[in-house]
């Protein structure tokens, strides 16, 4: 109970900070008049829309998240400069080929589709279940096992502690 | 200094986009393309949005750069997602020479 309390707590202040910025205004007044708007927007989104509680469905814990955003800006520029190099000597090898993940939640899988499409040099095409079709710019190998670690790189295991 | 660094790296993600743009219409496959302009959409985009950030400083503004970073970086693999996917539903196939080279595609 107190682990929600405090997950709501810390997306309201995450709320509060976008409405903050929005406003372009650092004054009580705005933080107030965040605060209530982002407890509205909680409220009516559990009651409404969701399915099953908000701190249920998206559990995400703050600190390893962010560690997974900086870890993922890295291998967006990593993929980048390999992706650059690749495409102006000619040497691209596309290849669609199939991975598995040991992720079970579809918001958990999704988000890794989401992060291997934004690494130049892989595409997710189709998501079933915790399997996923990836297009491959340096497609060498069709072998899901093999191929499953290079594509998925450390978002897994990433993702896998920021989603625990 | 700052100045700098922002239009170095504004400059940076521009090659990166020129570079993507020129491989675009070099490669004639069509999930080559696709993979190519997802490059262009994240490194391009994001380091322009970095340069952009660091010539503002530390302001209202650059936040304001940061959360649209995020929203690009959310939305972006979606979209290119629902073009590989439309296109991988409706047929389009990878083909191949002996000596592993991509030919052409499945259906022209």
């Amino acid at each position: 109970m107190v682990s929600k309390i405090a997950w709501y707590g810390r997306f309201m202040a995450l709320m509060v900070a976008v409405w903050v910025v929005f406003s372009e205004n650092f004054s009580l007044q705005t933080i107030l008049i965040g605060a209530v708007a982002s407890v509205v927007a909680l409220v009516l989104t559990n009651r409404l829309i969701l399915k099953s509680d908000y701190a249920a469905l998206y559990h995400v814990r703050f600190v390893p998240a962010l560690w997974y955003a900086v870890r993922l800006v890295v291998a967006i520029y990593v993929a980048g400069f390999q992706a650059l190099a690749r495409m102006l000597s000619g040497k691209i090898n596309v290849g669609i080929v199939d991975i598995t993940t040991e992720l079970e939640d579809p918001f958990a899988v999704s988000l890794l589709a989401n992060s291997i499409t934004l690494t130049p040099g892989t595409v997710t095409l189709v998501q079933s279940g915790s399997s996923l079709r990836v297009i491959w710019l340096d497609c060498t190998t069709n072998d899901p096992e093999i191929a499953g670690p290079i594509v998925k790189g450390p978002f897994e295991r990433l993702l896998q502690a920021a989603l625990r | 200094m700052s100045t700098l660094i922002g239009q170095a790296l504004i400059v940076i993600g521009l090659l990166f986009v020129a570079t993507g743009v020129y491989s675009v219409l070099v490669y004639k496959e069509f999930y080559s393309r696709v993979v190519i302009t997802a490059k262009v959409d994240t490194v391009g985009f994001i380091t322009i949005m970095f340069g952009l950030i660091v010539l503002e400083g530390f302001s209202f503004v650059s936040a304001k750069l940061l959360l649209i970073l995020v929203f690009e970086m959310l939305t972006s693999p979606v979209s290119t997602h629902a073009i590989a996917h439309s296109a991988y539903t409706s047929g389009y196939r990878i083909e191949r020479e002996s000596d592993g080279q991509l030919t052409q595609e499945a259906q022209e």
